[in-house]
């Protein structure tokens, strides 16, 4: 009994553990081999010719500028903005419910009417450019100029702000009452105390939001490439939109090199950021 | 080929004849007998070595089943017969269009309405590279929609020059050599074309002086722009320069599309992968072509698009406008050579407002500002480079090019066979066909014909290159210079995004 009460554990993992072999981690190491060939079919061994090629093609350097960048923008702003209006929802006496309600509807509307309706709103004959225009003020190339990249900010902070608001509400009701009780009848004002008491009992969920934002940020490109398509303008050329070219054009040796950096980076960060979540719980 | 040009939008081509689909049938089929006894000594017969070898099955496929299905399924089912033993399946990927044919004032009207399915293109060239790249797939790929160049650079087609060469039953002086030399890059030859057609330019001689219209003749070759800046010469504002309008949305049968393609291998070079739409001249060009529209030389656009009905109004006799230059293709040539009034053919596209055309002659050909003058294609083949059967691919490949199939009836009506000796049959059977019902050709009819294949055969010696296009790099110019004669872009913006886009995409 107790060794059956020992393997429990592991029998209701298989499942989802099952499906997550079959369909990715069999797959990647399958297909990691083309990453040593000069091409997918009877091709040849190589050793590391794809890597250092990888590192030279003004194509993937660009992809994994945009993507750092967009990174570095967009997961601290969109951290930012749900802690704000979580703390806002958290002080709401009334109709708190609702309102992280409305933040959460992007999450449910599906890609293909999402990317209609900022394709709309965005394109060179869009509503925004109409509004501009009853101005008396030029168009704007919202989706052909450097202005592209806020926009891929904009549709990633909207789409996932719901999402980490709710995480961060979680994390707040954590927070016990007393502590901030405590601090009021010290004297304590709203900054100190949101230094000194929420931001650091916050961290373990902070650290918790920092992954899934940075793996989400990876997912924004579904929206950008139905709206902009395969070649979108330089700043929001990203490098899932490398790697998407690259099956395009039958490129599965450079395709696969890519997604062998790509996972190893993301798995080192995730590692670490997990062995901070650790030491930040304990 | 030509099917890839005349994209996103819809096209309308009505063929319009005077009984011409009850006559096509008797006609063709007097045709096959009279060219009967040159088929027995037909040039093409397989080597005598591997005849007894030729066995096994192999898969053909294609994206536009319009124009391949019912050929190739013909022509598998003739080389089925001839070679026993051999099984050739025909895998068409598009979704045939609907064909109306209805009765007006006597005529038998064909229409054919051809939806432009990018998305069904983008699926077939998915669904194909995949197969592709797991070391499967058809083991001859008609080359319609398929990018030819991304191919070759990964090593999914067979070089076929090294079955030219080695295999002695196929001789490459039955062909237009000068086509089939003009098909290597990369270090190869990667494709073969069946058929072949180009453009060539009419010039109004009524409009042009003895002394100006003496430099034009069949061999001569122009580009539109030569073309241009000698009818500014003689541009009095009363009759335009050009029909070719200025900007068509379908990305084609336009005067940019024209100058483009003049100039595709300054803008695109795709051996050194750079792009150069940002040093000047692409800025020049597209301004260019709309100072001309806006100065009354070119109409600004093409025609709004006429029922099939309309179209039956647009003939010779009720145009009033007259233009100094008309770039035309193939199909207008059997009227350029024979003008009579019996001829029953007539072709209208439901945007071409010609003008005028009874007193056209043949200006030359087009070229590039190269000097490259090159050919287009219906269909063409290559050999899937990880097929198990390569040889009997290499054995149906070279049997669609056999004299047999390239005479037959029914088969390249809107090109011309590759095969010479084919081509010149063709052409008199079709004569015959047009003019006299499958009957004999009197003594001008039959000069007519002699005109007319020395006129094709001047044109085609002409052709010493081929273009290999991308099709994503022709749909981002497509939909930026949209963007520039809507007046919604300046021709900077246009030349800014497309140096990045066709830049990032040539890099990658």
């Amino acid at each position: 009994m107790k060794k059956l009460y020992k393997h429990t554990g592991l029998l209701f993992l298989l499942p989802g553990l099952s499906g997550f072999t079959i369909f990715y981690v069999w797959p990647f190491f399958l297909s990691l081999g083309y990453a040593f060939t000069d091409k997918a079919v009877n091709g040849t061994f190589q050793g590391f010719k794809n890597f250092i090629d990888l590192f030279s093609n003004k194509a993937y350097l660009k992809g994994l500028f945009n993507t750092c960048k967009f990174i570095a923008v967009s997961v601290p702003l969109n951290m930012g903005v749900a802690l704000g209006f979580s703390l806002m929802a958290k002080g709401l006496k009334k109709h708190r419910d609702l309102f992280t309600l409305v933040f959460l509807i992007p999450l449910v509307i599906p890609s293909g009417s999402m990317a209609f309706f900022w394709s709309s709103l965005f394109s060179y004959n869009g509503v925004l450019n109409g509004w501009l225009g009853l101005l008396g003020l030029g168009k704007v190339n919202w989706l052909d100029s450097n202005i592209a990249f806020a926009v891929m900010v904009l549709i990633f902070t909207w789409k996932n702000l719901g999402y980490i608001m709710v995480l961060y509400l979680d994390g707040l009701s954590q927070i016990p009452l007393d502590y901030y009780e405590a601090s009021w009848m010290d004297g304590g004002k709203p900054g100190q105390i949101f230094r000194s008491i929420t931001l650091p009992l916050l961290l373990p969920t902070s650290i918790l939001v920092l992954i899934m934002s940075l793996i989400n940020s990876f997912k924004v490109f579904r929206e950008i490439y139905m709206i902009t398509g395969n070649y979108p303008h330089d700043s929001i050329y990203t490098l899932q939109h490398f790697m998407n070219n690259m099956f395009a054009s039958l490129n599965y040796p450079r395709l696969t090199t890519a997604t062998a950096v790509l996972v190893t980076v993301i798995a080192c960060f995730a590692q670490l950021l997990l062995n901070l979540e650790r030491k930040a719980s304990s | 080929m030509k099917r890839m040009i005349m994209k996103r939008i819809k096209i309308t081509a009505v063929l319009l004849s005077l009984g011409f689909i009850t006559s096509a049938c008797g006609g063709n089929a007097s045709g096959t007998s009279g060219t009967a006894g040159t088929a027995g000594t037909a040039p093409d017969e397989p080597a005598e070595t591997g005849t007894d070898q030729i066995a096994g099955e192999i898969t053909v496929a294609c994206y536009d089943t319009m124009s391949y299905q019912t050929f190739l399924e013909e022509a598998a089912k003739l080389f089925e017969e001839k070679y026993p033993g051999t099984k050739v399946n025909i895998d068409c990927f598009s979704e045939m269009p609907e064909i109306k044919t209805f009765e007006q004032d006597g005529m038998y009207i064909s229409s054919i309405q051809i939806e432009d399915d990018s998305q069904g293109r983008a699926d077939y060239i998915s669904k194909t590279s995949t197969v592709l790249m797991s070391g499967q797939g058809a083991d001859l790929l008609a080359m319609d929609v398929l990018p030819v160049y991304k191919y070759v650079e990964s090593g999914q087609l067979a070089d076929l020059s090294e079955y030219m060469n080695q295999d002695p039953g196929f001789n490459k002086s039955d062909y237009r050599e000068n086509i089939l030399n003009s098909l290597t890059f990369q270090n190869g030859t990667w494709f073969l074309p069946l058929d072949y057609g180009f453009d060539y330019y009419t010039y109004d001689s009524t409009l042009m002086e003895e002394q100006q219209s003496s430099q034009f003749g069949a061999n001569q070759a122009f580009t539109s722009k030569q073309l241009m800046e000698l009818g500014k010469t003689v541009f009095d504002g009363t009759n335009r320069i050009f029909s070719t309008p200025a900007y068509s949305q379908k990305g084609g049968g336009d005067l940019f599309s024209l100058m483009f393609r003049e100039n595709y291998r300054h803008f695109i070079n795709m051996d050194t992968k750079t792009a150069n739409f940002d040093d000047g001249e692409f800025k020049a060009l597209i301004n260019y072509v709309k100072e001309l529209a806006e100065e009354g030389y070119i109409p600004k656009r093409a025609g709004k698009m006429m029922n099939p009905e309309d179209l039956t109004t647009l003939t010779v006799d009720n145009q009033t406008n007259r233009f100094l230059f008309k770039a035309k293709n193939l199909l207008s040539l059997i009227q350029q050579t024979y003008t009579g009034p019996d001829l029953k053919l007539m072709i209208a596209t439901s945007n071409a407002e010609k003008g005028i055309e009874t007193d056209d002659e043949i200006a030359g050909i087009w070229s590039d500002e190269a000097g490259i003058v090159p050919f287009s294609y219906e269909q063409a083949f290559g050999i899937n480079a990880n097929s198990q059967n390569k040889e009997l691919a290499w054995e149906f490949l070279k049997f669609l090019l056999s004299y047999e199939i390239q005479a037959s009836p029914g088969t390249f009506d809107l090109s011309l066979p590759i095969h010479n000796e084919a081509r010149r049959d063709k052409a008199k059977s079709m004569y015959r066909m047009l003019l006299t019902d499958g009957g004999e050709l009197d003594q001008t009819q039959k000069e007519s014909l002699q005109a007319y294949t020395d006129a094709v055969e001047m044109m085609s010696d002409r052709i010493n290159g081929y273009t290999v296009k991308d099709t994503t790099i022709q749909d981002m110019v497509t939909q930026e210079i949209g963007y520039f004669f809507d007046g919604n872009k300046t021709a900077d913006e246009v030349c800014q995004v497309l140096q990045n886009k066709v830049g990032l995409y040539l890099n990658e």
